[in-house]
């Protein structure tokens, strides 16, 4: 095996991987503020895409406006997602439980519109720079996966930073004890809107990024959805660059097992180390993070 | 929930339509109502495993393909009489569940959760790979089953043992919140810290109602297997998972009632609407459907027939049990 | 006879040592107080016998049986229960399935007997109903056995929680605070239930209060903390005029 194999299956798999970590972005960008678990992440990113392809398919739009438009609805959508069910359940009390049902909901009406108003058949999308190539001595990549690869660094370099001036952190006081960080000035309810519409447009760029690689269908981002979620539930969805990591390691873990082991190894070999991991982490690593016992 | 009076007036209700079903509907529409009891097991699964013990799995489907794929493979290969058949697939979903169990019941919430859903993936892929054992993509065809005697393919065979099935899992699940075991699930699911300081082992508790789940999905999954004669593996996925904890909730989750709604929303309402004309809008319909009963009436339609009845036997003039 | 001894318990959360090589022997049926000013150590003593906590060092043992390893349940199953300053309850579940909570640690047939209700099981059952009515009885709560905990005021919450902890007819039984938050009336109502309970149970009970009144009418042999550490010991009446333990209370208004 040459060495520019070895680093072919790992630039894709570090493209593959970033795909995941903006994914993955998105839903602790939300779960910071808010407590709640976004389970229609992956199905916003899928929206944005297949409204963006109405509108350019049918010549109504050219393709760049049609997928500002996909990624402006994403973003309503989340933020519409937030003010009438998740306010409202974290108003009645603890969430318990009941964001992921929430989330769940809505994950099931996008697609279910999705199926019913744009069509349940694979289609393909505009590619999106797949088909420029750049090819380094035998090490194959497209554009697209060189824009992805750099923009989310840049975007999670960003985050990084962000995490540290006051509105960063004023993210966690917003969801942890919303009355104190009002008192400190912090306008709550303007720090989870935002939140939840950036997690959108996220969102939304993620579907549309992927749609052009990909021929689609209402469920093309479930995979990238439950890679997330697995980086984020390992890492601890209160954390940043612990689940972000995690994202970039599984993609390429599942990449490695793709080549080694054959195609659809690949999405096996993800669920078999889920399945060790929790099986095999001492328990310390594995506890829900406990309140102080009185 | 039901107190004397509802229960009298119910039950030879329920005998009357339970045996009117199988002379007054049609061939399509007793297969349906086949169809339904088989779920209503496989909800009844859920309905101690979520709404009794408070664990959100994604892998209910997934127990109910282990189930369905497991009678096609011994009915062809074995040829064992449906008693045997349904002890077979108990003890296959049951050591499953088990094996399961090992890492799922270390964690809670979200990340069991994930653990049931890794399974049901783990499961698809499985199926989809082993072609010569299961079919692949295409699936399995499954031989009817065998009744010494009595003919396996008859319709109203099918329907009297989905029938009774469902009736028995009822009675169970119906029992067992009032007993030890139910309490302790109650303790986990309510209150953590409760059910620590009364001793309640977590995991042994978690484990019955994981495995009684498993093995309800599993019978579910024979009795599915032999009524639609051949199984693939898109039924047993995570959507189908999802569509079932929909189902629960809706219905009610701690009400074995909901377990019975639940049912009629999975298969009676689609057909329904396939009559009329209107597939896609059951589609749009699960979501919205999740999204109200959440937000309005979290206990589901169950719990607020239950809620309706009780404040009819409170009101005035009436003294209470 | 019931003997609990402790050994030189310490317990220690980072640097934070909240009990310090607290050593004794208690022998029941008696009611003990256990007093100290606030951040003394009672709970975490509770904690540190029932297995809610474990020690840094030192050793438990309850008839000369080394508890120390046992987690919380099977201390339970060896019969040492305990209260919390706040009830933990289960809210949506009528009090009756509350108090049967207790009946948990009481060996029976399996879940699966359970469920399909085997005459092994109805038996156990009825007794575990028998233990409860009786439970209630002498709590007092038999009229509300029906009705849901959420539904009661707070100071019936914590008569459950008693009743929960009294029904499996304990060894012993170690109350946090039972009267914090009491009434007049409802505090004699727990004496009149603490005196109760020791005629009919042989119970090895130990009570933290922080209301004095209530140790001296229930407890004939008192223990004192303060700062983690064993301050006097001795019948309650003595032990409450000791100098050392005046101060300590009131000395101790300045401590956390």
């Amino acid at each position: 095996m040459s060495i520019d194999s070895a680093i072919q299956i790992t630039l894709s798999g570090l493209a593959t991987g970033s795909v995941s970590a903006l994914l993955l972005l998105g839903i602790l960008m939300i779960f910071r503020v808010s407590r709640a678990v976004n389970f229609a992440q992956g199905q916003l990113g899928m929206i944005a895409a297949y409204v963006a392809y109405a509108f350019f398919a049918a010549e109504v739009l050219p393709v760049w406006l049609a997928i500002i438009i996909g990624l402006a609805l994403a973003s309503i959508l989340s933020l519409l997602t937030d003010r009438i069910f998740i306010e409202r359940l974290a108003s009645r009390g603890a969430l318990g439980g009941q964001d992921f049902v929430v989330t769940l909901g809505v994950m099931l009406l996008l697609t279910a519109a999705a199926e019913t108003f744009l069509g349940t058949q694979t289609q393909s999308f505009e590619p999106l720079g797949n088909d420029v190539l750049f090819e380094f001595r035998s090490v194959i990549l497209n554009a697209n996966q060189i824009i992805i690869l750099i923009a989310t660094v840049v975007i999670l370099i960003t985050f990084a930073f962000f995490l540290r001036t006051r509105p960063g952190v004023s993210m966690r006081a917003s969801a942890i004890n919303p009355d104190l960080a009002r008192s400190f000035g912090v306008n709550v309810s303007r720090v989870k809107a935002v939140t939840w519409a950036v997690s959108g447009l996220l969102a939304g760029t993620v579907g549309v990024i992927v749609a052009s690689r990909l021929s689609v269908d209402p469920y093309y981002m479930t995979p990238f959805l439950i890679s997330a979620f697995v980086a984020g539930i390992i890492g601890g969805l209160d954390r940043f660059a612990i689940p972000i990591l995690i994202a970039f390691g599984l993609a390429l873990y599942q990449n490695w097992s793709a080549y080694l082991f054959g195609a659809t190894a690949g999405t096996a070999s993800l669920f078999i180390l889920v399945i060790v991991l929790l099986a095999v982490l001492p328990k310390r690593f594995l506890d829900e993070r406990h309140e102080a016992r009185a | 929930m039901l107190n004397r009076r509802v229960a009298l007036t119910l039950v030879p209700l329920v005998v009357i339509l339970a045996s009117a079903a199988p002379v007054l509907l049609n061939r399509y529409w007793l297969f349906l109502v086949t169809t339904l009891l088989a779920y209503v097991i496989a909800l009844i699964g859920l309905k101690v495993l979520l709404g009794d013990a408070g664990q959100f799995s994604l892998g209910q489907a997934a127990f109910i393909g282990i189930g369905a794929y497991s009678a096609a493979v011994i009915t062809e290969r074995y040829s064992l009489a449906l008693p045997l058949e349904i002890l077979a697939v108990m003890v296959i979903c049951g050591v499953i569940a088990a094996i399961i169990a090992i890492p799922a019941l270390r964690v809670s919430g979200l990340r069991f959760a994930l653990v049931t859903l890794a399974f049901g993936e783990l499961l698809q892929w499985f199926l989809r790979e082993n072609k010569n054992v299961t079919g692949g993509e295409q699936g399995l065809y499954t031989p009817p089953m065998l009744l010494g005697p009595i003919d396996g393919k008859s319709q109203l065979t099918l329907y009297v043992v989905a029938l009774v099935l469902a009736l028995i899992f009822s009675v169970l699940a119906w029992h067992i919140p009032s007993t030890k075991v139910g309490r302790a699930m109650a303790a986990i699911r309510e209150s953590p810290l409760a059910a620590e300081s009364v001793g309640v082992s977590a995991w042994r508790t978690k484990l019955f109602a994981f495995v009684f789940a498993a093995i309800a999905a599993g019978i579910s999954g024979v009795l599915i297997a032999h009524v639609s004669g051949s199984i693939s593996p898109t039924s047993f996925g995570l959507f189908s998972s999802i569509y079932l904890v929909v189902a629960i909730i809706l219905g009610g989750a701690r009400f074995v009632f909901g377990a019975w709604i639940g049912a009629i929303y999975l298969v009676l309402v689609p057909a329904l609407f396939t009559t009329i004309g209107l597939d896609s809008v059951y589609v749009v319909l699960s979501g919205a459907v999740l999204l109200v009963v959440i937000m309005v009436f979290p206990t589901g339609i169950a719990g607020v027939l239950s809620r309706a009845m009780r404040s009819r036997q409170n009101s005035p003039g009436k003294v209470n049990a | 006879m019931t003997e609990l001894t402790l050994e030189n318990i310490s317990v220690r959360f980072g640097a934070l040592t909240a009990l310090s090589e607290i050593s004794f022997t208690m022998s029941g049926p008696a009611k003990i107080g256990l007093i100290g000013p606030n951040g003394a150590g009672k709970t975490t003593l509770l904690s540190a016998i029932s297995g809610f906590v474990s020690p840094s060092s030192g050793s438990v043992r309850l008839d000369n049986l080394d508890i120390m390893k046992l987690p919380i349940q099977s201390r339970a199953e060896k019969g040492i229960v305990r209260s919390f300053q706040t009830a933990r309850l289960l809210d949506e579940e009528t009090v009756r399935t509350n108090v049967l909570l207790g009946c948990q640690p009481i060996a029976g047939p399996g879940s699966i007997r359970q469920m399909f209700a085997t005459p092994s099981y109805r038996k156990w059952n009825a007794k575990a109903k028998e233990l409860a009515q009786e439970i209630e009885q002498i709590v007092g709560i038999s009229d509300f056995s029906n009705v849901q905990v959420a539904k009661l005021p707070s100071a019936m919450r914590r008569f459950v929680e008693i009743a929960r902890v009294l029904v499996a007819k304990p060894k012993v039984l170690l109350l946090d605070e039972p009267a914090a938050g009491l009434d007049d009336t409802e505090r004699r109502q727990l004496e009149r239930i603490l005196h109760r309970i020791s005629g009919q149970q042989p119970t090895l009970m130990v009570l933290v209060e922080h209301d004095v009144a209530v140790v001296r009418n229930v407890c004939d042999y008192t223990y004192v903390l303060a700062e983690g550490r064993l301050l006097a010991q001795g019948p309650t009446s003595e032990v409450l005029m000791d100098k050392n333990v005046i101060e300590a209370y009131f000395g101790g208004a300045d401590h956390a």
